[in-house]
């Protein structure tokens, strides 16, 4: 008698949600698909990339170094005046859809649509008990909710105390099989592979929707119809006071949702969605094959091929509060993800320039480059710039006054002063939009904050190339008191 | 009842076993539960209770029953509704050898179980703690588990009334570790009478516990591998009188006297029983040189035939005192055979030791005297290995097992590792180390560099170990990026300055090169905790303390001088020596303020504690300069090394002991296991980097700095 199935056995068990779940981007739309980085005429033109830079570095080093120098001072002035043009447009009306407390109420349960709500969580069991809370606290009526916990089926923990707390058939668990790559998109596309909604919506664990959210989005929804797939709701953290870092998150995060996301909006550009939050269609997601389950910001890749695909994206007036990340490694390791993930998305989208530039209109290319490429790779090259400065500072060597050529220099000159002037001036506007007094010391004093972004930065390049699909796992639940001891627990009882 | 054997009052419950059973247990228990009682009747319902409560396994409750009261009957009682077997052992008056310790050592020797706990009937030992003791994850391959009131979580609650009691209670423990310091030593409760071990440990061994400190007895002479501590809080007594006394104390200190010199005669310790063999030989070579000085000086014979001689005579001497003191009684050989061994194998290894004699002597010059003492200590190591190996059947020399030890140490310990980051850290910037080393003890213009180095070290003493408050995540990516940062950031400054130019561009440099290591090492979080350790070197730099503080500083010396001048009514003192006291007060002021800032952050409390340390400084500043000059007279202070050094002598350890207790009070370590990344790649990495920056780098730093700062176009036109 053996335990073990048999081959046979093993072929037929095969989970056809899962597989699909896996394969199904990749197989429906390969070159939609992150599961390969760079594809093999990318590769190709980096080789050539890296022979144009390099045969004329060896050759005529200095010449080149500041050729170089005045493209990536180039590169810094534009990413600077998109900014403040994103935020500029964002200001000058009003792009958030915005759905008052009697709208939402007001809609009759027989109208309203069937709602997915996906969780996906992993190795998380101290949050179980909020989520649940929090998931209670929700506005909408049970009947018309389908309640998701995905689960990963090593993780018995976190099934063990889901299935202590649950409060009732709406709301399941769906134990997602063990098999690579351990992403959250996976995880959600084999929950939507169940998913009964009109509608499909993500939640974290750890988090707090508002809870009229539903009932908004789908009013939203209604309002702006089948040229919209999908709103974003705002997210914004519950633990801001905790310390300088969760100011400083909360302060990105404002700007992020309060200025720059509604100034893609505005300007009709590709809009990369947040994690979480995002109310989608269910039947335009199926369509455009779900989530890319190797992508580490699927929820990004998304808004763009939502984008490419002719959709629109809307920004929903409700906030869901999330756990802002208050430990520097912690944070280090989730930005870091954040960062490969822009890189992936933007070197999976720019494949095929020439069509992207005809689905998205030039407005669109750029923001795909300077938005989502550009963020990380800025931030990336920021401590070259920064080492350069101090080393000047210190010791005037000759070389980096060669460096710099006047024209460059002035420019380098504006963007160090004027530049990061702008960047603490936006964040400063973001505090006061988002009336948030509170921050506006962290907005004064966010160049550590830069710095520790680059570091992130440089750790996602580095597994950019290495570990393109490691999931950089986030622990969430750090502002809770620390957990007792199994002793203690015994004690108590 | 009068019982050799532990009565088993109940057999463990079952259809079988329901009724009135009072047979021995029918299933085989996990755990046996040693609990000597004495006059404890109220205490045995609860205690039974709450044991069936916590445990999941097979168990049985041995009472070791020393009472004059109803104890006995209240054991049988509560074995009536309990699930686990409960057996009673009852000595009565006069049968009652050995106290307390002779009442576990019978509970050992009836437990039928694989492992035993060891608790006291009295509810000080909570019975919830009891699984942790086998099940926990540390606990499950350690040999002993022992349930500790002194690490982190554990606490000593109410139970131990008093701090007079209290204090005893810590400082025999400390007393304990101190004598027994590889035994003992990592545990932190030795008192405790509360721990599991496991039964064929406690077999194999002969115990002698006097009083009730078992667990001592255990560690100090059982072979005991792996042992844990388990944090419980120890309760109050639920009824019944302690039985905890000044008396017991005492004469605790005299068995843990009575004990640290028996086990000196016959060690059972690889190490120690080296250390014997080496300190007998001593005596030998003492011996032997003595009769060689003897023969061929005073009777002229040649001093190779007397090496021989007194060869012969040591080993005679050798064999004596190491057969009696040194070796294990269990060889089974006579005491002739094992002569006759000693003998035989010193005299195989005299040929060698003869040649090296001569060697040393004919063609090296050496006198015989010292030529004898160096081919007896280099034969030494051959001679113990053979010796106890043939003579005693022990294996003397385990090298899987030493370095099996050694990398456990640096596997283990973030202290080996901090070291090693600063040995580096030397290594890579031999100048700054020098200048380290000299400036600690020559006065100079800045801050001397004592100061800035006692504090980091009292803080480093409390900030390696990983808290409570903090998360434990770890990412070995970031770890390598940093350290690539400030490695880079260091050979820049190094590029930027060739070392003998701008010192403080070194320094600075290697402080860069020390957080890398630290990174390396020790990991990001830990770097970063004790990142205000790390920095305070910076302090002897001359731009770091402010020049407002150092003419405060002066000002305050100078007053002190000048008003110690009065009350002596002398001239004023040497000023040159005021300054120096001032700036060394600076420097400490300086430290204090970051030790308080490391420890408190920037907060009231911070500020708090700063002010009080600047406060404290001052006091010993002012107090130094006031007494040099009494003690002294005005105007025989010189300036010089001597007097200012111990103003700089006083002002570090006072500033060490503020960082000291500051660091102390606010980190909790944690009791589960320490992250410390691996460590196998970072040092080959280091190492190369050290090398880079130390002994090969200073050519390439120079050329490399010409290139750097002379003008481009002379360098394209050399290039072509």
């Amino acid at each position: 008698v053996t335990s073990e199935p048999s081959e046979v056995e093993r072929t037929v068990r095969i989970d056809y949600n899962l597989e699909r779940s896996i394969n199904g981007l990749r197989q429906s739309r390969p070159d939609y698909s992150a599961h390969i980085t760079v594809t093999w005429r990318q590769r190709y033109g980096l080789i050539a990339l890296l022979l144009v830079v390099v045969a004329p570095l060896a050759v005529w080093p200095l010449v080149t170094a500041q050729v170089l120098l005045g493209i990536v001072m180039f590169v810094y002035t534009v990413a600077v005046a998109f900014r403040v043009w994103l935020v500029f447009a964002s200001g000058r009306g009003e792009h958030r859809v915005r759905v008052s407390d009697e709208e939402a109420r007001a809609v009759p349960d027989d109208e309203l649509p069937i709602y997915t709500v996906l969780v996906p969580a992993y190795r998380e069991p101290s949050v179980i008990g909020h989520l649940m809370e929090h998931l209670a606290a929700l506005d909408y009526p049970k009947h018309l909710l389908d309640i998701q916990l995905l689960l990963e089926a090593d993780d018995r923990e976190t099934i063990a105390a889901a299935e202590r707390v649950l409060p009732g058939p709406h709301v399941r668990i769906t134990v997602v099989p063990p098999s690579n790559p351990r992403t959250k998109p996976k995880a959600c596309n084999y929950g939507l592979s169940f998913a009964r909604g009109e509608f499909v919506t993500i939640y974290d664990a750890e988090d707090r929707p508002e809870p009229l959210q539903l009932r908004r989005a789908a009013v939203a929804m209604r309002r702006l119809g089948p040229s919209y797939a999908c709103v974003q709701a705002e997210l914004a953290y519950f633990n801001t006071s905790q310390n300088r870092i969760t100011r400083w998150f909360s302060l990105e995060y404002a700007t992020w949702f309060c200025s720059l996301l509604p100034g893609l909006v505005a300007l009709n550009m590709p809009v990369p969605l947040g994690g979480t939050s995002n109310h989608i269609r269910t039947s335009m997601l199926r369509a455009l094959g779900a989530w890319d389950p190797f992508n580490v910001t699927e929820d990004a890749d998304l808004g763009i091929r939502l984008a490419r695909d002719g959709q629109r994206v809307g920004m929903l007036d409700s906030v869901t509060l999330e756990e802002a990340n208050s430990d520097f490694i912690n944070w280090v390791k989730q930005r870091s993800r954040w960062y490969k993930g822009y890189l992936l998305t933007w070197l999976v989208h720019i494949r095929a320039p020439r069509t992207v530039v005809r689905q998205l209109g030039w407005r669109g290319f750029l923001s795909l480059n300077l938005f989502v490429g550009g963020t990380p790779l800025i931030t990336l090259i920021n401590p070259l710039l920064w080492g350069l400065t101090i080393v000047w500072l210190l010791a005037q060597p000759p070389l980096i006054q060669e460096l710099f050529v006047a024209p460059v220099y002035y420019l380098g000159l504006a963007c160090m002063v004027f530049g990061n002037a702008t960047i603490v001036y936006l964040n400063l506007l973001a505090a006061r939009d988002g009336d948030r007094p509170d921050l506006v010391a962290a907005a004064l004093t966010s160049p550590p904050y830069w710095a520790m972004m680059s570091v992130a930065a440089a750790k996602a390049t580095f597994q950019l190339i290495f570990q393109p699909a490691y999931w950089e796992k986030t622990t969430h639940g750090l502002d809770l008191a620390p957990a007792p001891s199994p002793v203690e627990a015994d004690n108590a009882r | 009842v009068v019982t050799d054997h532990p009565t088993a009052v109940r057999g463990c419950t079952g259809p079988a076993a329901s009724g009135s059973v009072r047979s021995a247990s029918p299933c085989e228990p996990h755990i046996t539960i040693v609990i000597p009682t004495r006059n404890e009747a109220d205490n045995v319902q609860p205690l039974v209770d709450r044991l069936d409560a916590a445990l999941t396994i097979p168990a049985e409750y041995l009472f070791v029953d020393d009472s004059d009261d109803a104890t006995p009957d209240a054991v049988r009682d509560s074995a009536e509704n309990s699930e686990n077997a409960v057996l009673l052992l009852h000595r009565p008056p006069g049968d009652r050898q050995g106290g307390l310790g002779g009442a576990v050592l019978a509970g050992f020797a009836a437990a039928k179980a694989p492992r035993i706990v060891v608790m006291d009937g009295d509810m000080q030992h909570p019975p919830e703690v009891v699984p942790a003791l086998f099940e926990s994850d540390e606990a499950a391959d350690a040999d002993v588990a022992v349930a500790s009131r002194y690490i982190d979580r554990g606490s000593v609650g109410k139970g131990l009334s008093g701090v007079y009691r209290r204090a005893v209670s810590r400082a025999s423990g400390t007393l304990a570790r101190a004598l027994f310091p590889r035994r003992v030593g990592p545990v932190t409760d030795p008192m405790s009478g509360f721990f599991a071990v496991s039964t064929e440990a406690v077999r194999s061994s002969e115990l002698r516990p006097h009083g009730y400190k078992i667990l001592l007895e255990v560690l100090v002479r059982a072979p005991v591998g792996k042992v844990v501590e388990i944090p419980y809080t120890f309760q109050a007594r639920l009824t019944g009188e302690s039985k905890a006394s000044i008396a017991e104390g005492l004469r605790f200190l005299w068995h843990l006297l009575f004990l640290r010199t028996s086990t000196l005669v016959r060690p059972s310790g690889r190490t120690s029983r080296f250390l014997g063999f080496g300190a007998v030989g001593l005596s030998g070579v003492l011996v032997n040189s003595l009769l060689l000085w003897v023969l061929a000086d005073l009777f002229s014979v040649q001093y190779l035939g007397a090496a021989f001689i007194s060869l012969q005579v040591s080993v005679l001497w050798n064999f004596a005192l190491i057969d009696r003191l040194v070796m294990p009684l269990a060889s089974k050989d006579s005491y002739f055979t094992r002569l006759e061994r000693f003998v035989l194998v010193a005299n195989v290894l005299a040929p060698l030791h003869i040649m090296l004699l001569y060697v040393a002597v004919s063609w090296m010059g050496f006198h015989y005297l010292e030529a004898n003492v160096g081919a007896i200590a280099v034969i030494f190591l051959l001679r113990y290995v053979v010796s106890s190996r043939w003579i005693y059947g022990l294996n003397a020399l385990d090298l899987r097992r030493a370095a099996h030890r050694a990398t456990d140490i640096w596997r283990n310990s973030n202290k080996a590792r901090i070291t090693l980051a600063v040995l580096l850290t030397a290594v890579a910037f031999p100048a700054t180390a020098e200048a380290a080393w000299t400036g600690l003890w020559e006065p100079s213009s800045a801050v001397p560099l004592l100061i800035p180095l006692a504090t980091a070290m009292a803080l480093l003493a409390s900030r390696l170990a990983s808290t409570e408050a903090e998360p434990q995540i770890h990412d070995r990516q970031l770890d390598v990026l940093l350290a690539g940062g400030l490695l880079v950031a260091a050979g820049v400054l190094m590029l930027l300055a060739p070392a003998r130019e701008l010192p403080s561009f070194r320094l600075v440099a290697t402080v860069a090169f020390l957080g890398a290591a630290a990174v390396m090492l020790l990991g990001t979080r830990t770097a970063v905790r004790a990142r205000g350790a790390l920095l305070l070197p910076l302090v002897a730099l001359d731009a770091v303390t402010p020049t407002w503080l150092e003419e405060a500083a002066v000002t305050v010396t100078h007053n002190a001088a000048s008003l110690g001048a009065q009350l002596v009514g002398g001239t004023r003192p040497d000023l040159e020596w005021v300054s120096g006291a001032g700036i060394s007060l600076a420097g400490a002021a300086l430290c204090a303020g970051i030790a308080a800032l490391t420890c408190y952050r920037v907060s009231w409390t911070g500020f708090r504690h700063m002010v009080a340390g600047v406060v404290l400084v001052t006091a010993v500043a002012v107090v130094v300069v006031l007494c040099s000059e009494l003690v002294t007279g005005v105007g025989a202070v010189e300036a010089g090394g001597g007097t200012r050094l111990v103003d700089d002598v006083l002002l570090a350890p006072t500033v060490a002991l503020l960082a000291w207790r500051w660091s102390r009070r606010v980190s909790k370590p944690i009791a589960v296991h320490q992250h410390l990344p691996r460590g196998r790649y970072a040092i080959v990495g280091l190492m190369v980097a050290a090398l880079v920056f130390g002994p090969f780098g200073a050519t390439a730093a120079a050329s490399a700095h010409s290139l750097l700062t002379s003008p481009a176009v002379e360098r394209t036109g050399a290039s072509r």
